[in-house]
């Protein structure tokens, strides 16, 4: 009789079972009521978090320019707060002041070559803070070429760089060129001696889903195809983006502690994402919707870095203006987009100036220029 | 527009052209992604930003599961399995020619077993360990199951095992330890922040396929379930105050997490099971088909990569569903409708986690006793 009662029970909970997954189909739910998380290897360090700061520096950044700027965003609307960013101090630290011995050095992302007009990111944050006196360069890196590859240009780039003996190295990746970077930093160790810091923003750290689902494709079609002003370089570009090479890659290659490691994350709803971007939106999107249209939320922090933000900006949105030569939005977002890009970028530039300052042995005497 | 602009458009649109093209073409009809199931990937976890990092403690567990079912009499055929049984991720490196011995059995710890969702109303088929228990006992093991409420939340569960440790008389050398199954895991771990007096008196905390994340599955349940728990009638369980699927959300957990910092006092140590598809029970496979969307490296229930403890040490990655991970469903009546994996070692796994807590607090204490009297 107790068998005959448990077989009935399994019966039930089984009917449950199907009933409720009957159809195996699963729609996940844009939900930022969560913490900042990420996807790490056995053994990454731990991260440390500084969103607060950066939001404060980003904030206060915006108001001093929005009557100038006619900047009609909402600071909260453009960095998400997820639930374990602590509050806002209500008496906020002063803006840092920009340090001008900071020489910065950006490395754009895949296929950032065939399209020069819109693919280095920050041209217009540049422009700006070359005016006030940083140096900043751009690596020539292939943009459909592997890590490896664009590694070793890294590598003659700062190899030949012309430092003054007061400055330090910030190099920026963006998208793949954040890849691109870490596989310098591990390839060349006596270069990665001249780097003190390095800041990705929507980094291809984990590698992309989207990446795994078409390296094949595009090696079988698409390699050795013209597209735009670049050369195929050496195909690698899609499998070093892959997650099964790039975190693999990761787990077995601990990255250099002397390093500082700043990590800017995106994502943002699906209405946000630009039009070309909607479809691999939504490839990621049954596996989190949390996601920018080419990276997941959890696939974007170096381990060891230090958390800055999460921006609320699709893939491409966060640096470089492809809407300006592409997409549904307005002429009015596409000219806000601009704007708060620029500013984005002076931000955290300002900040890891900040960052280096209050670390023995690398904080500059010679602070330069105004606010 | 001047006739520079349009020349800019118009240049810019010649070569966006192909790119738009190729976008489309592959793109246009497209499915999400479905990673193949491989072990030739290392271990990854998900955890909040600023939790501890995790210790890799595979070859010395693997050491110990191997030594223990090399020398049992019981799994004499089985002995050559031993690499089928823990999975080798590409991360672990290759195997130990010169493994260290088997630490002697060490009984000084009190041992509690904290079981998962729904455990006690199924108790008439087994609860987790039930017979690998009974044999440790005999051996001189102090161990022993607490059963907690199946449908309840891990908050109330956690205030039943602070009275259970209160009331429990304990030498004051005297250590316990708690292994938690599945949600049994949580469970101890709201128990451990809930009621810090009582969580000094633990010494160790061993997940075995624990719930640390959730189950992305928890969410899709929790309405359905809260709508149907008043109907499901399950004579041997109560219904508790029905937060147990609650309690497994993805954003209740990471949040607790990261709100949570666990207690320093207690030694932490994850065991991970996920097997490929065909291992899988068949009650299992509606769900493990749903993980897979997100990972195939799950075990029907949860994703290998939402159960380790932030700051434990990694003990394995079992090959074997979520339930046969515990349970030994093949000697019930189950095994006649369903597909089941190769029978698990359940009691050698469960003696070499208790061997490697033991042997790793002995150190622990050894250095303590070194810092502190260090002539």
């Amino acid at each position: 009789m107790k068998l005959l009662s448990t077989r009935i029970k399994v019966i039930f909970i089984c009917t449950f079972i199907l009933s409720v997954f009957g159809c195996g189909s699963s729609t996940e739910v844009f939900n930022v009521d969560l913490p900042a998380h990420t996807l790490s290897y056995i053994g990454a360090p731990s991260m440390n978090d500084a969103r607060t700061r950066f939001r404060e520096i980003f904030c206060e950044l915006l108001e001093s320019k929005r009557e100038s700027q006619s900047l009609n965003i909402d600071c909260e609307d453009y960095l998400w707060r997820l639930n374990d960013e602590p509050l806002t101090a209500e008496v906020r630290t002063p803006l840092p002041v920009h340090d001008t011995h900071l020489r910065i050095l950006i490395v754009s992302g895949a296929f950032s070559d065939c399209f020069p007009e819109i693919g280095k990111p920050y041209k217009s944050g540049t422009e700006h803070l070359m005016r006030l006196g940083y140096r900043i360069d751009y690596v020539s890196i292939s943009g459909r070429s592997g890590s490896d590859m664009n590694a070793s240009v890294i590598a003659k780039t700062v190899a030949n760089l012309d430092m003054e003996t007061s400055e330090r190295l910030l190099l920026i990746g963006y998208s793949k060129g954040t890849t691109d970077i870490l596989h310098f930093l591990l390839n060349y160790p006596d270069l990665s001696h001249k780097v003190t810091a390095v800041l990705s923003v929507a980094g291809a750290v984990n590698g992309s889903i989207i990446a795994d689902r078409y390296a094949e494709i595009y090696h079988k079609w698409f390699e050795n195809l013209s597209l735009g002003d670049c050369g195929p370089g050496d195909r690698g570009v899609l499998e070093s983006l892959t997650r099964k090479e790039q975190f693999r890659w990761l787990a077995m290659h601990p990255l250099p502690q002397h390093v500082q490691y700043y990590s800017v994350a995106t994502f943002t709803r699906k209405e946000n994402i630009q039009v070309v971007l909607r479809i691999t939106y939504e490839l990621l999107e049954p596996i989190n919707p949390l996601n920018d249209g080419q990276l997941l939320i959890y696939d974007q922090l170096i381990p060891g870095s230090t958390l800055m933000a999460y921006v609320n900006a699709d893939h491409w949105t966060v640096a470089v203006p492809v809407d300006e030569a592409f997409s549904d939005r307005d002429p009015d977002t596409v000219t806000r987009n601009k704007k708060v890009r620029t500013l984005l970028f002076e931000a955290m530039i300002l900040f890891v100036v900040e960052q280096l300052q209050q670390i023995p042995g690398l904080g500059n005497a010679a602070p330069s220029q105004t606010k | 527009m001047n006739i520079v602009e349009l020349w800019k458009v118009m240049l810019l649109a010649r070569l966006l052209l192909p790119f738009i093209v190729i976008v489309l073409m592959i793109f246009g009809c497209a499915t999400p992604y479905k990673y193949p199931y491989t072990t030739d990937f290392p271990g990854s976890y998900l955890h909040p930003i600023a939790t501890p990092p995790v210790v890799d403690g595979r070859e010395r567990f693997r050491e110990i599961f191997c030594g223990l079912l090399a020398e049992n009499p019981k799994y004499r055929n089985e002995a050559g399995n031993c690499e089928d049984f823990l999975l080798r991720l590409s991360d672990e490196g290759q195997l130990n020619k010169n493994p260290g011995p088997v630490p002697a059995p060490d009984t000084r710890y009190r041992i509690l077993v904290v079981p998962g969702l729904f455990n006690e109303c199924f108790s008439s088929i087994a609860l987790p360990f039930e017979a690998s228990i009974e044999t440790l006992r005999n051996r001189g093991f102090r161990i022993e199951l607490l059963i907690v409420s199946g449908r309840s939340s891990s908050d109330k569960n956690a205030a039943y095992i602070a009275k259970v440790i209160e009331n429990m008389t304990l030498d004051s050398d005297e250590d316990l330890v708690l292994v938690g199954y599945s949600k049994g895991a949580v469970d101890i771990l709201n128990f451990l922040v809930n009621y810090p007096a009582q969580a000094r008196k633990v010494a160790a905390v061993v997940s075995v396929a624990g719930a640390i994340n959730g189950s992305p599955l928890a969410k899709k349940f929790a309405n359905t379930y809260t709508h149907l728990a008043k109907y499901i009638q399950l004579s041997q369980c109560e219904p508790g105050d029905s937060g147990a699927i609650d309690s497994l959300k993805y954003s209740t957990r990471l949040s607790w997490l990261a709100a949570n910092p666990l207690p320093n006092s207690a030694e932490y140590f994850s065991l991970v099971s996920f097997t490929r598809r065909e291992n899988i029970n068949l009650l299992l496979k509606v769900w493990y088909d749903m993980l897979a969307v997100f990972s195939p490296r799950n075990d029907g229930q949860l994703l290998s990569a939402d159960q380790i403890i932030p700051g434990a040490t990694l003990l394995g990655y079992a090959n074997v569903d979520h339930w046969s991970l515990v349970l030994p469903l093949e000697d019930s009546w189950l095994s006649d409708t369903v597909e089941m994996p190769k029978r698990f070692p359940r009691e050698i796994l469960l003696q070499s986690m208790l061997l490697y807590v033991a042997e790793t607090l002995d150190r622990k204490q050894k250095k303590n006793e070194t810092a502190f009297n260090p002539n």
